[in-house]
């Protein structure tokens, strides 16, 4: 085997002499033959002749012995590629359109796929990520929906499972940071002891939170994040062992993570992670559910055996505490499914609408091809006539083509690397594991492929055309270049219809995306988001420790904040609506019969100052709004939304109701109803919320909302310096105006019409390109045609209407196709759209509309040409 | 018949086949097998150089035969196939499959 190889190896080596020694065999041969002519009686010209006739093609012989022997595979190749480079050089324009067309359609498939290969083919950044796992809570009467879990049902979980090598609860956390620098409120987690074993993360420097952190009264221990260590710490080794101040509290800094680990399972970046304080009220209900969970299967262990365990845990639960666990369940999901499930499909379909753009960015390439094999007639006829067999000629051809589209496949990655920086710049911030984008190995062979299949695709079609034809045809139209054959204009007109039908799917989807976020916009989200600006703070326990302090910080800081210039009204509001955040609870209302366990109806509360539905502009539909008089201590007020009246008071008044609510022991009487928000996101209906004075709960964490006369973004400066005179130490975060919170809702919306709708106009432009080039040399042509028309007196609005109908036919095969294939795929998007159905009449028709007019346009311009044929010149030439 | 239609007749295997029983005797360059096949077959069998030398590399890549230049019968520099220890082994295993067939065929055609 070796050997063999190595005599391929010497043979591609010394290939001149073999071609030498071939030649010399075949002389001989007719050599002797002609000598036998000789001998026959025949005049020496006479015997050479006969000899070359008996022989029966030395050039194709030739050809058959290279190819008898495996290496010439590879010198032809060889050959075929560096002729076609010299082929390409010779018609750089030709060259030049054809690899930036094909550099465009690959560049912008692997900018897309590196983000999909980043976010979802990729592992999990962690040791064995296959067997991490993400633990769910569920709830039967909320239709098994995930939910957290408190933490004493996560204890149980944790050390009642059998399958389970590890598990850890976490929540995202914001604290203030108090030092020498300015107070910053920076993100962090809060988890139970064995998180960084789930993980199984190194510490860089000092030593990662442990089982013996999770300790009652609560550990001062503090991991920080590389990134804060480096920014606020300037790296500084010594760093371990420091204490620092967060919320007010004295914490000492035991260890520094690793550079490149980030946990992305809470939102934002983690800054800092303390562990939990076991002992703390809210981790003693069992009602108060806020924790998440992942854990690490022991190996061999799968999704589904895990999920049995637990599930035996958490019925045996279900018994013990009947009051709080009643159909309570859990759910399990691989942890990287969970975290870029709902991604997915959005990823999918870019991929998809990008691979088309590459799709049409290949038709036009095979036109281009088709259009200049007509000029290489000859060439091919003259090389099939020195023996080249017709899979020799297509095998050149394709060599060609793909040479042409790796040529385009590595402009193509230049062109990815800038698209991905300048994804970069608009992908939403809650796109998951969007930082990990590179060139990795498998972006590499995607392209490396792409250009490949790419290559052949394009060049299949033109190489079998131009290689099947009539030899004596060929040579007998000489250099007149000949006319189309009917196989070629078929072939093109087909590449228009393929081209008319991809750009249609990708209009249609765009245009439904386009329109679906039209919708999105527009829907009032029951409050007015114009010229508010919100900021956020959270007061430390640590000195704000009685309500009293609390509400009274509140109280002053919105009276502050009122008399600055330019602010009209000011409310305070937790959690903050279209934040991210939602707080439910359980009620009662007094009077109705009591629910069995596990039936208690919730619903989702904010906590706010009086003013806050002024500020808001969110309408009092009856009864009054809060005044500075509901506050701890006087009879409870509650005020409702439409929504909470509708579902949960129906058929009586709302207004004097009692409810008891499920926090903090608070009860009270209905005296007002306002207008219903879209508090989740603008594309969820408004759920039922009820709203209880900020005074009352007390809460430390709350978002102020100011409406302003002025530009909202001018006042923060005055906010800032309003809150830090009251407390030096306390740093407002989260400053932004409600339009850019707008916005940021519905980021993701946007980003994926905005891409599509990019595809989707390249791919129009690229289909009027070929439209244009195709009709353009049809008209060429067949000018000689119309020249003849047009002597026998056909008027030039009769060729204009000629031409323009081959176009438009051509043009409304292609929209049948696409309309039909964009009903079957554009269901595939359903997901993605907001009122607006996958088939959605007006966007079908408006779409059709537009490509017909731009196909009108495209065929216009060369039919307005082939008027303009002079009968005389036209017919000069024969 | 013209020998070109009538090289036809000669598959590819069949002519491999006989080019290596015509190499058992010793070495022959390629003019001399094309002159043998003749004159053994009595011109029932023709074959056409277009056909036989494609057909020697082809041998030669799959190592069933091996050439040499040497010196031809008027003393011309000529390549002279020569069959391999493979191309015996080759040569025996496939004539007994050819005969086996010719037998069966011969004998059904004996009996019709």
């Amino acid at each position: 085997m070796l050997g063999r190889l190595w005599g391929r190896l010497r043979a591609l080596l010394r290939r001149g002499e073999m071609d030498r020694e071939l030649e010399e065999e075949l002389r001989y041969h007719l050599e002797r033959q002609t000598e036998q002519n000789l001998r026959d009686g025949m005049t020496p010209g006479e015997a050479r002749r006969a000899a070359l006739r008996a022989f029966g093609g030395v050039e194709q012989a030739r050809e058959l012995c290279r190819e008898a022997r495996g290496v010439w595979m590879i010198q032809d190749v060889w050959q075929d590629l560096r002729y076609g480079a010299r082929k390409l050089r010779k018609s750089p324009g030709f060259t030049l359109v054809a690899v930036l067309t094909l550099a465009l359609g690959i560049g912008a498939n692997t900018a897309i796929f590196s983000v999909v290969n980043a976010v979802l083919l990729r592992p999990l950044p962690f040791d064995q990520p296959e067997q991490l796992v993400r633990v769910f809570g569920t709830s039967a009467r909320r239709g098994n929906f995930s939910r957290p879990h408190s933490f004493l049902n996560f204890s149980d979980l944790r050390d009642q499972s059998r399958t389970f090598e590890s598990m850890a609860a976490y929540t995202g956390a914001t604290a203030a940071l108090s030092g020498a620098d300015a107070p910053e409120q920076i993100p962090g987690v809060i988890a139970s002891g064995d998180i960084f074993r789930v993980l199984r993360v190194r510490p860089l420097l000092g030593r990662l939170l442990t089982r013996e952190d999770e300790r009652p009264g609560g550990s001062p221990a503090v991991v920080i994040s590389h990134g804060l260590w480096r920014r606020r710490y300037g790296g500084d080794p010594q760093v371990v062992g420091r204490t620092i101040r967060l919320d007010g509290r004295e914490r000492e800094v035991v260890g520094v993570t690793p550079a490149d680990f980030s946990f992305e399972f809470v939102t934002g970046a983690a800054d800092f992670w303390m562990p939990i304080d076991p002992t703390a009220s809210a981790f003693q209900q069992r009602g108060a559910i806020f924790l998440e969970a992942i854990g690490r299967l022991k190996p061999g262990v799968s999704v589904g055996e895990a999920g049995a365990d637990l599930g035996v845990v958490s019925s045996r639960l279900e018994q013990q505490y009947q009051d709080s666990n009643t159909g309570v369940g859990v759910r399990l999901a691989p942890a990287q499914e969970e975290l870029v499930g709902d991604v997915r499909p959005t990823l999918l379909v870019l991929l998809g609408a990008v691979g088309f753009v590459l799709l049409i960015a290949c038709a036009n390439v095979a036109n281009l091809l088709l259009a200049r094999s007509a000029g290489r007639h000859r060439e091919i006829a003259v090389r099939s006539a020195l023996g080249a067999r017709r899979g020799r000629i297509v095998r050149q051809l394709l060599t060609e083509s793909v040479l042409l589209a790796f040529a385009g496949g590595l402009l193509g990655l230049l062109f990815a690397v800038w698209g991905v920086k300048l994804l970069s710049a608009f992908v939403p911030e809650n796109v998951p594991r969007f930082g990990e984008t590179s060139m990795d190995l498998r972006v590499l062979g995607f392209t490396l492929a792409a250009s490949v299949l790419t290559g052949l695709l394009f060049g299949i079609a033109p190489a079998l055309q131009s290689s099947r034809f009539d030899f004596n045809e060929a040579l007998k139209e000489g250099g007149r270049g000949g006319t189309e054959g009917r196989g070629r204009t078929r072939v093109r007109g087909l590449l228009i219809v393929t081209e008319v039908a991809l750009s249609l799917v990708l209009l249609v989807g765009a245009g439904l995306l386009i329109k679906s976020f039209a919708k999105l916009r527009n829907t009032d989200p029951g409050f007015d988001a114009s010229n508010t600006l919100t900021a956020s703070l959270s007061l430390a326990s640590v000195r704000y420790d009685t309500d009293e302090k609390i509400a009274d910080f509140f109280r002053l800081l919105v009276e502050r904040v009122r008399q600055l210039p330019g602010v009209e009204s000011v409310g305070a509001v937790t959690p903050l609506p279209l934040s991210g955040n939602n707080y439910s609870f359980s009620f009662t209302v007094a009077g109705q019969p009591p629910l069995p366990p596990g039936q208690r109806q919730s619903a989702s509360a904010r906590f706010v100052t009086p003013d806050y539905f002024r500020a808001q502009r969110i309408p009092l539909r009856a009864g009054r709004a809060f005044t500075e008089q509901d506050k701890a201590g006087a009879p409870g007020a509650i005020i409702v939304n439409e929504a909470f009246a509708r579902r949960y008071l129906p058929g009586v008044e709302p207004l004097g109701q009692r409810l008891s609510l499920g926090v903090n022991n608070i009860e009270g009487e209905v005296v007002g109803v306002v207008g219903d928000i879209r508090g989740g996101s603008l594309a969820t209906t408004p759920a039922p919320e009820y709203y209880v004075p900020e005074a009352v709960a007390a809460f430390t964490d709350v978002t102020l909302v100011v409406r302003t006369t002025v530009d909202p973004a001018s006042v923060a400066p005055a906010l800032r310096q309003v809150v830090s005179e009251m407390d030096k130490d306390q740093p407002l975060y989260d400053v932004r105006t409600m339009d850019a919170l707008l916005a940021r809702s519905v980021a993701r919306q946007r980003f994926s019409m905005a891409l599509i709708g990019v595809f989707a106009v390249l791919a129009m432009l690229l289909s009027a390109v070929g439209i244009f080039s195709v009709m353009s040399s049809l008209v060429a042509q067949r000018s000689h045609e119309i020249g003849i028309r047009l002597a026998l007196g056909a008027q030039p609005r009769d060729i204009l209407s000629m031409v323009v109908r081959h176009g438009l036919w051509l043009t409304l095969v292609g929209v049948a196709v696409g309309l039909a294939a964009a009903g079957a795929l554009t269901r595939l998007m359903s997901g993605m759209l907001y009122q607006v159905s996958a088939t959605d009449p007006f966007i079908y028709g408006g779409i059709t509309a537009l490509l017909a007019a731009v196909a009108l346009l495209a065929c216009y311009v060369p039919a307005r040409r082939a008027t303009k044929v002079d009968p005389l010149t036209a017919l000069r030439y024969e | 018949m013209s020998p070109q239609k009538k090289s036809d007749l000669l598959k590819q295997g069949t002519l491999e086949l006989l080019i290596l029983r015509l190499l058992r005797p010793g070495p022959l360059n390629g003019w001399d097998i094309m002159q043998r096949i003749q004159l053994v077959s009595g011109e029932v069998l023709s074959v056409t150089p277009g056909a036989l030398y494609p057909a020697l590399h082809r041998l030669e890549e799959r190592r069933l035969i091996s050439a040499v230049w040497g010196a031809s019968e008027n003393n011309r520099r000529a390549k002279f196939y020569g069959l391999t220890p493979a191309g015996r082994k080759q040569l025996e295993a496939e004539r007994e499959t050819w005969e086996r067939f010719a037998g069966a065929v011969a004998a059904i055609l004996r009996d019709a």
